[in-house]
Protein backbone atom coordinates (compact mmCIF):
# COMPACT_ATOMS: atom_id res chain seq x y z
CA UNK A 1 0.00 0.00 0.00
CA UNK A 2 1.78 3.48 -1.10
CA UNK A 3 2.76 5.35 2.11
CA UNK A 4 3.15 8.34 0.07
CA UNK A 5 -0.07 10.07 0.52
CA UNK A 6 -0.26 9.03 3.98
CA UNK A 7 3.43 11.01 4.74
CA UNK A 8 1.79 13.81 2.96
CA UNK A 9 -1.26 14.13 5.12
CA UNK A 10 0.73 14.60 8.51
CA UNK A 11 3.51 17.24 7.00
CA UNK A 12 0.61 19.94 6.68
CA UNK A 13 0.74 18.98 11.01
CA UNK A 14 4.51 18.44 10.64
CA UNK A 15 5.02 21.81 9.75
CA UNK A 16 2.50 23.53 11.93
CA UNK A 17 4.27 21.58 15.10
CA UNK A 18 7.45 23.37 13.98
CA UNK A 19 6.25 27.06 13.95
CA UNK A 20 7.00 28.60 16.93
CA UNK A 21 4.53 29.54 19.49
CA UNK A 22 3.84 32.69 19.25
CA UNK A 23 1.88 32.39 15.94
CA UNK A 24 -0.69 30.55 17.84
CA UNK A 25 -3.35 33.03 18.64
CA UNK A 26 -3.93 33.79 22.14
CA UNK A 27 -6.91 32.84 23.67
CA UNK A 28 -9.85 35.72 25.02
CA UNK A 29 -11.36 35.88 27.82
CA UNK A 30 -14.23 33.06 27.57
CA UNK A 31 -18.26 32.60 28.59
CA UNK A 32 -18.30 29.03 30.90
CA UNK A 33 -22.71 28.81 30.41
CA UNK A 34 -21.71 29.72 26.69
CA UNK A 35 -19.05 27.03 26.81
CA UNK A 36 -20.98 24.21 28.67
CA UNK A 37 -23.48 24.55 25.92
CA UNK A 38 -21.48 24.09 23.16
CA UNK A 39 -19.79 21.14 24.78
CA UNK A 40 -23.05 19.05 24.83
CA UNK A 41 -23.72 20.11 21.42
CA UNK A 42 -23.85 16.88 19.00
CA UNK A 43 -23.82 19.02 15.91
CA UNK A 44 -21.53 21.94 16.20
CA UNK A 45 -18.82 21.05 18.49
CA UNK A 46 -19.57 17.39 18.44
CA UNK A 47 -17.16 17.26 21.81
CA UNK A 48 -19.34 15.06 24.20
CA UNK A 49 -19.28 12.07 20.92
CA UNK A 50 -15.57 11.58 21.90
CA UNK A 51 -14.82 12.98 25.60
CA UNK A 52 -17.02 12.44 28.86
CA UNK A 53 -16.86 15.74 30.33
CA UNK A 54 -17.13 17.00 34.05
CA UNK A 55 -20.65 17.84 35.18
CA UNK A 56 -22.25 16.91 32.00
CA UNK A 57 -24.23 13.94 30.73
CA UNK A 58 -22.08 10.70 30.06
CA UNK A 59 -19.83 11.16 26.41
CA UNK A 60 -18.04 9.09 24.27
CA UNK A 61 -14.76 7.72 25.15
CA UNK A 62 -12.50 8.42 22.20
CA UNK A 63 -10.49 10.83 23.84
CA UNK A 64 -9.73 11.65 27.50
CA UNK A 65 -12.00 12.27 29.99
CA UNK A 66 -11.62 15.84 30.61
CA UNK A 67 -12.40 16.70 34.07
CA UNK A 68 -9.55 18.19 35.88
CA UNK A 69 -7.72 20.30 33.16
CA UNK A 70 -7.17 23.11 35.35
CA UNK A 71 -4.31 21.16 37.46
CA UNK A 72 -2.66 20.30 33.87
CA UNK A 73 -2.93 23.29 31.59
CA UNK A 74 -3.24 26.66 31.52
CA UNK A 75 -5.69 28.84 29.91
CA UNK A 76 -3.36 29.19 26.58
CA UNK A 77 -2.43 25.99 26.49
CA UNK A 78 -5.90 24.23 26.75
CA UNK A 79 -7.01 27.02 23.82
CA UNK A 80 -4.16 25.70 21.56
CA UNK A 81 -4.76 21.72 22.47
CA UNK A 82 -8.44 22.41 21.16
CA UNK A 83 -7.48 24.66 18.48
CA UNK A 84 -4.95 22.73 17.10
CA UNK A 85 -4.15 19.50 18.61
CA UNK A 86 -1.60 18.55 15.70
CA UNK A 87 0.74 20.75 17.18
CA UNK A 88 1.41 18.65 20.26
CA UNK A 89 0.19 15.01 18.10
CA UNK A 90 0.86 14.86 14.53
CA UNK A 91 -1.34 11.64 14.89
CA UNK A 92 -4.36 13.33 16.59
CA UNK A 93 -7.99 12.23 15.66
CA UNK A 94 -8.87 15.11 17.51
CA UNK A 95 -10.17 17.98 14.89
CA UNK A 96 -8.47 21.26 14.23
CA UNK A 97 -11.25 23.57 16.09
CA UNK A 98 -9.57 26.57 14.87
CA UNK A 99 -7.60 25.57 11.77
CA UNK A 100 -7.93 24.32 8.28
CA UNK A 101 -4.32 24.15 7.10
CA UNK A 102 -3.81 21.22 5.26
CA UNK A 103 -7.32 19.37 5.65
CA UNK A 104 -8.44 17.72 2.27
CA UNK A 105 -11.84 17.35 0.81
CA UNK A 106 -13.78 19.79 2.90
CA UNK A 107 -17.61 19.82 2.13
CA UNK A 108 -18.36 22.75 0.00
CA UNK A 109 -20.46 23.94 2.86
CA UNK A 110 -17.55 24.30 5.31
CA UNK A 111 -14.81 25.13 3.01
CA UNK A 112 -12.54 27.83 4.11
CA UNK A 113 -14.16 27.86 7.63
CA UNK A 114 -12.73 26.58 10.83
CA UNK A 115 -15.44 24.14 13.07
CA UNK A 116 -15.26 27.11 15.78
CA UNK A 117 -14.85 30.48 16.35
CA UNK A 118 -11.82 31.68 19.13
CA UNK A 119 -14.88 33.30 21.12
CA UNK A 120 -16.45 29.45 20.92
CA UNK A 121 -13.40 27.65 21.69
CA UNK A 122 -12.42 30.56 24.73
CA UNK A 123 -15.69 29.74 25.63
CA UNK A 124 -15.44 26.00 26.09
CA UNK A 125 -12.12 26.74 27.78
CA UNK A 126 -13.72 28.92 29.96
CA UNK A 127 -16.21 26.08 31.37
CA UNK A 128 -13.28 22.93 31.58
CA UNK A 129 -10.93 24.94 33.80
CA UNK A 130 -13.87 25.94 36.20
CA UNK A 131 -13.63 21.84 36.72
CA UNK A 132 -10.55 20.96 39.30
CA UNK A 133 -10.19 17.85 40.19
CA UNK A 134 -11.40 14.34 38.39
CA UNK A 135 -15.83 14.04 39.13
CA UNK A 136 -15.26 17.54 40.50
CA UNK A 137 -19.02 19.05 38.67
CA UNK A 138 -18.32 22.44 37.71
CA UNK A 139 -20.34 25.05 39.69
CA UNK B 1 44.82 -4.37 -2.86
CA UNK B 2 41.60 -5.50 -4.24
CA UNK B 3 42.13 -7.08 -7.45
CA UNK B 4 40.69 -5.18 -10.70
CA UNK B 5 37.61 -7.56 -12.51
CA UNK B 6 37.06 -7.46 -15.94
CA UNK B 7 34.69 -5.63 -17.26
CA UNK B 8 31.99 -7.72 -18.78
CA UNK B 9 31.84 -9.58 -15.34
CA UNK B 10 31.12 -6.66 -13.61
CA UNK B 11 28.25 -5.84 -16.39
CA UNK B 12 26.70 -9.06 -16.46
CA UNK B 13 26.53 -8.76 -12.11
CA UNK B 14 25.05 -5.54 -12.36
CA UNK B 15 22.30 -6.64 -15.03
CA UNK B 16 21.53 -9.94 -12.37
CA UNK B 17 21.10 -7.59 -9.62
CA UNK B 18 18.52 -5.10 -11.52
CA UNK B 19 16.58 -8.27 -12.10
CA UNK B 20 16.67 -9.39 -9.51
CA UNK B 21 15.75 -6.19 -7.78
CA UNK B 22 13.21 -5.98 -10.63
CA UNK B 23 11.42 -9.32 -9.14
CA UNK B 24 11.87 -8.12 -5.52
CA UNK B 25 9.95 -5.02 -6.47
CA UNK B 26 7.24 -6.93 -8.62
CA UNK B 27 6.64 -9.15 -5.65
CA UNK B 28 6.61 -6.43 -2.86
CA UNK B 29 3.96 -4.63 -5.14
CA UNK B 30 1.99 -7.34 -5.36
CA UNK B 31 2.44 -8.45 -0.99
CA UNK B 32 1.71 -4.30 -0.28
CA UNK B 33 -1.61 -4.59 0.48
CA UNK B 34 -1.22 -8.11 2.35
CA UNK B 35 1.60 -6.81 4.24
CA UNK B 36 -0.79 -3.56 5.41
CA UNK B 37 -3.21 -5.60 6.63
CA UNK B 38 -4.62 -2.97 9.19
CA UNK B 39 -7.20 -5.02 10.82
CA UNK B 40 -6.43 -8.72 10.86
CA UNK B 41 -8.49 -11.06 9.67
CA UNK B 42 -9.07 -13.42 12.73
CA UNK B 43 -9.66 -10.14 14.50
CA UNK B 44 -12.87 -9.33 11.82
CA UNK B 45 -16.28 -9.00 13.34
CA UNK B 46 -19.56 -7.67 11.64
CA UNK B 47 -21.48 -4.76 12.60
CA UNK B 48 -24.05 -6.68 14.44
CA UNK B 49 -21.58 -7.61 17.19
CA UNK B 50 -21.50 -3.79 18.02
CA UNK B 51 -25.22 -3.20 17.72
CA UNK B 52 -27.40 -2.80 20.88
CA UNK B 53 -29.55 -5.95 21.49
CA UNK B 54 -32.27 -4.16 20.42
CA UNK B 55 -30.99 -4.17 16.94
CA UNK B 56 -29.71 -7.30 17.23
CA UNK B 57 -33.47 -9.08 18.26
CA UNK B 58 -34.83 -7.12 15.34
CA UNK B 59 -32.48 -8.51 12.76
CA UNK B 60 -32.77 -12.03 13.88
CA UNK B 61 -36.93 -12.12 14.31
CA UNK B 62 -38.03 -13.05 10.75
CA UNK B 63 -41.40 -11.25 11.31
CA UNK B 64 -40.50 -8.07 12.56
CA UNK B 65 -37.42 -7.99 10.71
CA UNK B 66 -38.01 -4.77 8.80
CA UNK B 67 -36.15 -5.46 5.71
CA UNK B 68 -38.47 -8.15 4.60
CA UNK B 69 -40.04 -5.63 3.28
CA UNK B 70 -38.04 -4.74 0.61
CA UNK B 71 -37.48 -8.68 0.51
CA UNK B 72 -41.08 -9.33 -0.58
CA UNK B 73 -41.03 -6.40 -3.12
CA UNK B 74 -38.02 -7.76 -4.53
CA UNK B 75 -39.59 -11.28 -4.79
CA UNK B 76 -42.58 -9.44 -6.80
CA UNK B 77 -40.43 -7.49 -8.88
CA UNK B 78 -38.04 -10.49 -10.03
CA UNK B 79 -41.93 -12.37 -10.99
CA UNK B 80 -42.82 -9.25 -12.97
CA UNK B 81 -42.42 -8.31 -16.28
CA UNK B 82 -41.45 -4.62 -17.24
CA UNK B 83 -40.61 -2.50 -20.42
CA UNK B 84 -41.13 -2.63 -23.78
CA UNK B 85 -39.57 -6.25 -23.74
CA UNK B 86 -42.25 -7.10 -20.87
CA UNK B 87 -39.53 -9.92 -19.57
CA UNK B 88 -38.94 -9.98 -15.82
CA UNK B 89 -35.78 -11.11 -13.91
CA UNK B 90 -37.05 -14.68 -13.59
CA UNK B 91 -37.36 -14.32 -17.52
CA UNK B 92 -32.94 -14.51 -18.03
CA UNK B 93 -32.51 -16.19 -14.46
CA UNK B 94 -34.78 -18.41 -13.11
CA UNK B 95 -34.88 -18.14 -9.56
CA UNK B 96 -33.68 -15.89 -7.19
CA UNK B 97 -32.13 -18.40 -5.37
CA UNK B 98 -30.06 -19.37 -8.49
CA UNK B 99 -27.92 -15.90 -7.70
CA UNK B 100 -26.20 -17.51 -5.19
CA UNK B 101 -22.49 -16.25 -4.89
CA UNK B 102 -23.31 -12.97 -7.51
CA UNK B 103 -23.39 -10.26 -5.39
CA UNK B 104 -20.33 -11.36 -4.09
CA UNK B 105 -18.19 -10.36 -7.07
CA UNK B 106 -19.18 -6.91 -7.24
CA UNK B 107 -17.66 -4.60 -7.78
CA UNK B 108 -16.08 -5.42 -10.95
CA UNK B 109 -15.29 -4.81 -14.17
CA UNK B 110 -17.68 -4.36 -16.48
CA UNK B 111 -16.90 -6.85 -19.17
CA UNK B 112 -15.42 -5.60 -22.15
CA UNK B 113 -14.92 -2.13 -19.95
CA UNK B 114 -12.80 -0.85 -17.32
CA UNK B 115 -15.79 0.62 -15.62
CA UNK B 116 -15.62 -0.47 -12.05
CA UNK B 117 -19.51 -1.50 -11.39
CA UNK B 118 -21.81 -2.87 -8.52
CA UNK B 119 -24.56 -4.70 -8.01
CA UNK B 120 -26.96 -1.93 -8.34
CA UNK B 121 -25.39 -0.80 -11.75
CA UNK B 122 -25.90 -4.92 -13.09
CA UNK B 123 -29.93 -4.25 -12.08
CA UNK B 124 -30.00 -1.07 -13.77
CA UNK B 125 -28.33 -2.51 -16.61
CA UNK B 126 -30.82 -4.93 -16.57
CA UNK B 127 -33.37 -3.20 -16.88
CA UNK B 128 -32.56 -0.94 -19.68
CA UNK B 129 -30.59 -2.88 -21.50
CA UNK B 130 -33.17 -6.14 -21.15
CA UNK B 131 -36.26 -5.17 -20.21
CA UNK B 132 -36.22 -1.98 -22.31
CA UNK B 133 -37.43 -0.27 -19.01
CA UNK B 134 -36.37 3.13 -17.55
CA UNK B 135 -33.67 1.92 -15.19
CA UNK B 136 -34.34 2.20 -10.94
CA UNK B 137 -33.04 5.38 -9.52
CA UNK B 138 -29.90 4.90 -6.88
CA UNK B 139 -31.74 4.57 -3.30
CA UNK B 140 -35.09 3.63 -5.30
CA UNK B 141 -37.46 1.21 -3.58
CA UNK B 142 -37.10 -0.76 -6.39
CA UNK B 143 -33.24 -1.41 -6.65
CA UNK B 144 -32.84 -1.85 -3.31
CA UNK B 145 -35.06 -4.42 -3.31
CA UNK B 146 -34.02 -6.20 -6.46
CA UNK B 147 -30.23 -5.79 -4.64
CA UNK B 148 -31.37 -6.94 -1.70
CA UNK B 149 -33.19 -9.88 -3.02
CA UNK B 150 -30.01 -10.68 -5.26
CA UNK B 151 -27.93 -10.74 -1.95
CA UNK B 152 -30.40 -12.78 -0.18
CA UNK B 153 -29.06 -15.98 -1.62
CA UNK B 154 -25.50 -15.33 -1.04
CA UNK B 155 -26.63 -15.08 2.87
CA UNK B 156 -24.07 -17.15 4.62
CA UNK B 157 -21.22 -17.16 2.48
CA UNK B 158 -18.00 -15.69 3.20
CA UNK B 159 -17.01 -12.09 1.30
CA UNK B 160 -14.25 -12.56 -1.03
CA UNK B 161 -11.10 -10.27 -1.74
CA UNK B 162 -11.23 -9.52 -5.57
CA UNK B 163 -9.61 -11.54 -7.85
CA UNK B 164 -7.47 -10.83 -10.31
CA UNK B 165 -4.93 -7.91 -11.54
CA UNK B 166 -7.09 -6.04 -13.44
CA UNK B 167 -8.87 -5.20 -9.57
CA UNK B 168 -5.65 -4.20 -8.01
CA UNK B 169 -5.12 -0.74 -9.14
CA UNK B 170 -8.96 0.06 -8.05
CA UNK B 171 -8.01 -1.54 -5.01
CA UNK B 172 -5.03 0.28 -4.31
CA UNK B 173 -6.37 2.99 -5.09
CA UNK B 174 -9.72 2.25 -2.36
CA UNK B 175 -6.88 1.43 0.08
CA UNK B 176 -5.46 4.58 -0.38
CA UNK B 177 -9.09 6.74 0.01
CA UNK B 178 -9.61 4.73 3.26
CA UNK B 179 -6.16 6.01 4.68
CA UNK B 180 -6.58 9.32 3.79
CA UNK B 181 -7.73 11.91 5.97
CA UNK B 182 -10.38 14.55 4.68
CA UNK B 183 -12.94 16.51 5.48
CA UNK B 184 -13.21 19.64 8.34
CA UNK B 185 -12.86 17.07 11.11
CA UNK B 186 -9.84 15.59 9.32
CA UNK B 187 -10.52 12.03 9.91
CA UNK B 188 -9.78 8.86 7.89
CA UNK B 189 -12.22 5.86 7.79
CA UNK B 190 -8.90 4.01 9.38
CA UNK B 191 -9.16 5.99 12.45
CA UNK B 192 -12.30 4.78 13.55
CA UNK B 193 -12.66 1.49 12.62
CA UNK B 194 -9.33 0.13 12.45
CA UNK B 195 -7.78 1.64 15.33
CA UNK B 196 -10.94 2.34 17.76
CA UNK B 197 -13.76 -0.14 17.06
CA UNK B 198 -15.35 -1.05 19.88
CA UNK B 199 -15.07 2.01 21.74
CA UNK B 200 -17.55 4.16 22.73
CA UNK B 201 -18.68 7.04 20.49
CA UNK B 202 -21.27 9.13 22.50
CA UNK B 203 -23.66 6.49 23.07
CA UNK B 204 -22.91 3.52 20.78
CA UNK B 205 -19.58 1.12 19.95
CA UNK B 206 -17.73 1.68 17.20
CA UNK B 207 -18.02 -1.07 14.44
CA UNK B 208 -15.43 -2.00 12.30
CA UNK B 209 -17.45 -0.39 8.99
CA UNK B 210 -17.76 -3.96 7.26
CA UNK B 211 -19.56 -3.79 4.07
CA UNK B 212 -21.24 -7.30 4.74
CA UNK B 213 -25.23 -6.72 5.43
CA UNK B 214 -25.83 -4.14 2.72
CA UNK B 215 -28.46 -3.11 1.66
CA UNK B 216 -28.96 -2.78 5.22
CA UNK B 217 -31.95 -1.37 7.19
CA UNK B 218 -31.28 1.01 9.53
CA UNK B 219 -33.56 2.48 11.94
CA UNK B 220 -31.66 6.28 11.32
CA UNK B 221 -33.04 6.02 7.50
CA UNK B 222 -35.79 4.40 8.55
CA UNK B 223 -35.59 2.65 5.38
CA UNK B 224 -33.15 0.33 3.27
CA UNK B 225 -29.94 2.24 1.59
CA UNK B 226 -26.94 1.14 -0.12
CA UNK B 227 -23.55 0.78 1.26
CA UNK B 228 -22.91 3.39 -1.04
CA UNK B 229 -25.49 5.59 1.05
CA UNK B 230 -23.92 4.29 4.21
CA UNK B 231 -20.12 5.49 2.96
CA UNK B 232 -21.43 8.76 1.52
CA UNK B 233 -22.84 9.77 5.29
CA UNK B 234 -19.58 9.28 6.83
CA UNK B 235 -17.92 11.83 4.70
CA UNK B 236 -21.18 14.28 5.66
CA UNK B 237 -19.92 13.09 9.29
CA UNK B 238 -16.64 13.96 8.85
CA UNK B 239 -17.63 17.29 6.81
CA UNK B 240 -16.07 15.81 3.43
CA UNK B 241 -17.55 16.34 0.16
CA UNK B 242 -19.62 13.38 -0.29
CA UNK B 243 -18.92 11.42 -4.05
CA UNK B 244 -21.84 11.10 -5.79
CA UNK B 245 -23.97 8.00 -6.31
CA UNK B 246 -22.14 5.64 -8.90
CA UNK B 247 -18.89 7.68 -8.41
CA UNK B 248 -15.70 5.84 -8.79
CA UNK B 249 -14.06 6.24 -5.59
CA UNK B 250 -16.73 4.56 -3.64
CA UNK B 251 -16.78 1.56 -5.86
CA UNK B 252 -12.99 1.97 -5.13
CA UNK B 253 -13.75 2.02 -1.30
CA UNK B 254 -16.45 -1.56 -1.91
CA UNK B 255 -13.53 -2.93 -3.27
CA UNK B 256 -11.25 -2.16 -0.68
CA UNK B 257 -14.08 -3.06 2.41
CA UNK B 258 -14.84 -6.33 0.73
CA UNK B 259 -11.13 -7.37 0.84
CA UNK B 260 -10.58 -6.13 4.27
CA UNK B 261 -13.53 -7.98 5.65
CA UNK B 262 -13.11 -11.10 3.67
CA UNK B 263 -14.19 -14.37 5.39
CA UNK B 264 -17.34 -12.29 6.91
CA UNK B 265 -20.55 -13.79 6.52
CA UNK B 266 -23.21 -12.06 4.04
CA UNK B 267 -26.35 -10.93 6.28
CA UNK B 268 -29.14 -10.67 4.27
CA UNK B 269 -31.79 -9.27 5.65
CA UNK B 270 -29.76 -7.16 8.37
CA UNK B 271 -30.28 -4.22 10.44
CA UNK B 272 -28.39 -1.54 11.75
CA UNK B 273 -28.86 1.47 14.22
Amino acid sequence: MPKLPTLFSVLPALLLALLPASAAPAAPPGDAARGRALLMQRQVSGCILCHVLPGLPPGGALGPPLAGLAARYSRDELFQRIADARRSNPDTIMPPYLSTAGLHNVARAQQGQTVLSEQAVADIVAYLLTSVADGDAPR
Amino acid sequence: MPRAEPAGRTARRGLAAAATLATLLQALAGMALAQDRLLPLDQLQSGLAFAGRDVQALQADAAANPAQLWLAQGRTLWDSPAGAAQRSCRSCHGDAAAMKGVALRYPRLQAGGNKLINLEDQVRHCASERQQAPPPAFESDELLALTALVTQASAGAPLQAPPGAALQPHLRAGAQLYLQRQGQLNLACTHCHDQRFGQRFFTDRLSQGQPNAYPVYRLEWQRLGSLERRLRSCYAAVRAEPPAYGDLALRQLALYLNWRGQGLAVEMPAVRK
